[in-house]
């Protein structure tokens, strides 16, 4: 019987190092399953003390560990992304079996391509103004969802004989949508872009091209119905692990609208899902974080610090795409952290935090934090039964894009052991944050991360 | 991970979809594809998409047991054809598309598989001319396949079917792949994988950078140091030295379609004769002839048995005659015998259903070992570290 299920939260916007904390906790656990939450526009990084390296975006973090991938009902999948994911877990890492280690189940919800376009449009056409996405489509599927649900592709309906005609109902009503967008205005330097992806939408090759690899999804992956984590996971004996997406800060109800992800992938969801399928055994939640912080898109992060790109980031800072735009990094925000732990339920809601990235404040030999903004007064969760919540979180945002930040220097040994490292870390943020360090990243491999 | 190996079951059914119940060359829809500028699909292209890369590799099979790693289909042996596709040899894929299940056969199966050990892995590449119009790529590169994909993967090359007339083909990019985009595993234990260029026509000796970023994408130069070579745009080996380098990590001959002469001189001069095979039917009965040479280089066959083995395969579903087969045992007679076989490796290794502690440990774990281990199952090996 499972006994325990380890809850990986990210408590920025994403980016946190999940995909290294999940990987350590499957290997050190053995764990038989990971169950995946949220979408499959993210990736999280795995680098194994073997040598491997990948980023998953659909199959978990503990798939080089031989271990099964559920995802469930909470999660929204790209078929297409499925199969080229496969191809690369195949052709790059040796990993010939990838579809026997994956099962989804029939009600997780599928992005289409036609998603990712009417995403990428969209975000095109706010020019300078950006809301800040991946652009794979994940979060426009999840929207259309609810404005048009007979319109929604679940997995369960990936072998129908009618998924063209189903593919074909879901473009015409995103060409709808876009027809004023694509007559809009864009940046002069976007008009590729866009001119390429309204393209697709009138292709009727891509069109059948889609089709037939919606389909092939249905032949190769094990699609199960609502039941299986209460008849399949929960009955084997040990340890799974829950492997969410994105972050607390991008959650669709408590991020800073409107730089939020349509998802939602806080524990309390999780819990819930559990429950509903009869797990009542330990759940130990984790938080997770880098040592400093780091965004990946448009929205607000006061401690951004363009000059530490170099040394919080050597050498990968100047990546950059349309969509995401530069990624930004900082001194270690506690403010918004200490706000990521009270939008899931305060101190007592988490078991330990997973501080990743530590070795590159070790490599610097000094770790800038913020635990008080000058200019701007606490940052308050919302808890008001009525009002308008989105507009709070959106005056949240703004209140955030003008905070001037506080930073504290805290002075590394550089010879300093990780023993002595990790106590320094753990000290540092159990005193401000009031949740016990369980883990702390020194490196990128699961025998960089040590536990206590 | 996986077990699956190439059936004739699920060849018929690649075959039948891709030449349209024979009514067509296996290779048209790639044609079509390439012609109406769309380009290889990625899988084949040697660039690859952002998600594949450049390199080819050959990995081992692992399934996890318990606390180990499960060996599922012997090591990995990679075998690589590349294949010109100009003019004449306009029909190679589809010649050694129909030949892949005797092929296959002849390695894996029967009472003398030359590769009956190995998992065998099958790369197809083939060439064009660098002067070919009309969206013909000059180098297409599947991946190390090892079930129904190697036909699949076969369906999806663009034969260029021209060659421009030129005295050339560029099969030079070819080798450059070969030899520095490729990862075999069977080179840790220092034994070699196959490799065959099969061509009618000389090759260019200089090997073009600037056609090297555009065949394989422009982090060619920082994808070869994986591959343990480093060396920029300024410093890119000429084909002598590409074939040179192959050499030491492959067993590559060089198969010669015709008897041109000249074509004939640069060849050997490239490969060394003992490494250049004229081809007695042209690239008919080409599965043949790479079958005899693997088995004499792996010393599973010798000149005699090896013309028994010939006369057991069945051409056209009847018995290859004895006279086909003595002359492919003579055209290959020269070729260095059990060479494989002489590796010091050779007799350890590795073989299917061993157990591995990790997936990288060159060895299994000895039976003294397992035998002192708590004999392990699936059932009993989540006692993994409890934490928090």
């Amino acid at each position: 019987m499972t006994d325990k299920i380890y809850v990986v939260t990210d408590l920025g916007p994403g980016d946190g190092g999940k995909g290294g904390v999940v990987h350590k906790v499957c290997k050190m656990t053995k764990a038989h399953t990971v169950v995946k939450v949220g979408g499959a526009q993210g990736s999280h990084g795995v680098c194994t003390s073997r040598g491997e390296r990948f980023a998953f975006s659909q199959w978990g973090c503990g798939t080089f560990e031989g271990i099964k991938t559920y995802l469930s009902p909470r999660m929204v999948i790209s078929p297409e992304g499925i199969l080229n994911e496969a191809d690369a877990l195949r052709y790059q890492c040796g990993v010939h079996n990838a579809f026997d280690l994956l099962i989804v189940d029939s009600m997780a919800l599928c992005a289409t391509p036609y998603h990712g376009i009417a995403s990428r449009l969209k975000e095109l056409a706010r020019g300078k103004n950006p809301r800040g996405t991946i652009g794979t489509g994940v979060g426009e599927a999840h929207r259309c969802m609810y404005d048009f649900p007979e319109l929604a592709i679940w997995a369960g309906e990936l072998a129908s004989p009618c998924i063209k005609e189903q593919l074909a109902e879901v473009r015409e009503q995103i060409r709808f949508d876009l027809q004023e967008i694509i007559h809009g205005e864009f940046l002069k330097d976007d008009r590729d872009l866009v001119n390429e992806e309204a393209g697709l939408l009138n292709n009727e090759d891509f069109l059948d091209f889609v089709a037939r690899r919606f389909c092939e999804v249905s032949q190769r992956v094990k699609i199960v119905d609502l039941d299986y984590l209460q008849r399949e996971v929960f009955p084997k004996d040990g340890v799974v692990v829950v492997e969410s997406s994105h972050g607390v800060l991008t959650d669709r109800s408590y991020g800073f609208y409107p730089h939020t992800s349509a998802l939602r992938t806080l524990p309390c969801f999780t819990h819930a899902m559990l429950k509903d399928a009869g797990y009542s055994g330990q759940i130990v939640n984790l938080g997770v974080t880098r040592a400093y912080t780091i965004r990946h898109g448009a929205g607000p992060m006061p401690t951004a610090a363009p000059e530490m790109a170099e040394s919080l980031l050597p050498g990968s800072n100047k990546d950059k795409n349309r969509y995401q735009g530069k990624v930004r990094v900082g001194p270690l925000d506690l403010i918004l952290l200490k706000y990521a732990i009270e939008v899931c339920g305060g101190p007592s809601a988490f078991d330990g935090l997973a501080i990743t990235w530590f070795d590159q404040i070790q490599t610097n030999g000094v770790w800038h934090l913020c635990n008080r903004y000058l200019n701007s007064d606490q940052i308050c969760v919302w808890r008001e039964k009525f009002g308008d919540h989105q507009k709070y979180q959106e005056a949240l945002g703004k209140q955030l894009f003008c905070c001037e930040p506080e930073i504290r220097r805290i002075e590394i040994a550089k010879t300093a052991s990780r023993s002595e490292l990790f106590s320094l870390c753990a000290d540092t943020l159990q005193c401000e944050l009031d949740v016990l360090v369980r883990m702390v990243g020194f490196g990128c491999t699961e025998l960089d991360k040590v536990c206590r | 991970m996986g077990r699956e190996t190439l059936s004739r079951a699920a060849f018929v059914s690649v075959a039948k979809l891709a030449t349209a119940g024979g009514t067509r060359s296996a290779t048209a829809k790639a044609e079509e594809r390439a012609r109406n500028q769309q380009g290889m699909d990625p899988l084949v292209d040697p660039k690859g998409l952002a998600h594949l890369g450049p390199i080819r590799r050959s990995l081992p099979r692992f399934d996890k047991q318990g606390n180990l790693w499960v060996l599922t289909c012997g090591m990995p042996m990679a075998e690589e054809t590349l294949l010109d596709t100009t003019g004449s040899m306009e029909n190679n894929v589809d010649l050694a598309f129909e030949a892949l299940p005797h092929s296959y056969e002849m390695y894996t199966t029967g009472k003398a598989p030359v590769l009956g050990r190995y998992d065998v892995q099958i790369a197809t590449a083939i060439f064009n001319d660098v002067e070919d119009q009309d969206g013909i790529p000059v180098l297409c590169r599947s991946q190390f396949e090892m079930g129904e994909k190697i036909a699949l993967q076969m369906t999806k090359l663009v034969p260029g079917r021209g060659g421009c007339g030129n005295g050339k083909e560029d099969s030079q990019f070819g080798i450059f792949g070969a030899t520095y985009l490729t990862t075999a595993s069977i080179n840790r234990y220092e034994l070699k994988y196959y490799h065959f260029t099969v061509s009618d026509e000389p090759t260019v000796l200089v090997i073009d950078p600037v056609w090297l970023l555009k065949i394989f994408g422009d982090d060619v130069f920082e994808c070869i140091k994986e591959t343990g070579y480093e060396f920029d745009r300024k410093g890119v080996p000429d084909t002598a030295q590409a074939v040179r380098d192959l050499q030491k990590k492959a067993h590559a001959f060089f198969l010669q379609v015709n008897g041109r002469s000249d074509v004939h001189d640069q060849w050997i001069d490239l490969y060394g004769s003992d490494h250049f095979v004229a081809l007695p039917f042209g690239t008919e009965h080409l599965h043949c002839v790479k079958a005899a040479i693997i088995g004499l280089t792996e010393g599973v066959l010798d000149l005699s048995s090896a013309e028994e083995f010939l006369r057991n395969t069945k051409v056209d579903g009847k018995k290859m005659q004895a006279d086909q087969a003595k002359r492919i045992v003579r055209a290959v007679a020269h070729i260095p015998l059990g060479a494989q076989a002489a590796l010091p490796n050779f007799g350890k290794l590795p073989k299917a259903g061993d157990l591995f502690r990790d997936k990288i440990d060159l060895w299994p774990v000895s039976e003294e070992e397992l035998q002192s281990e708590s004999s392990v199952t699936d059932e009993q090996s989540h006692g993994g570290v409890r934490w928090l």
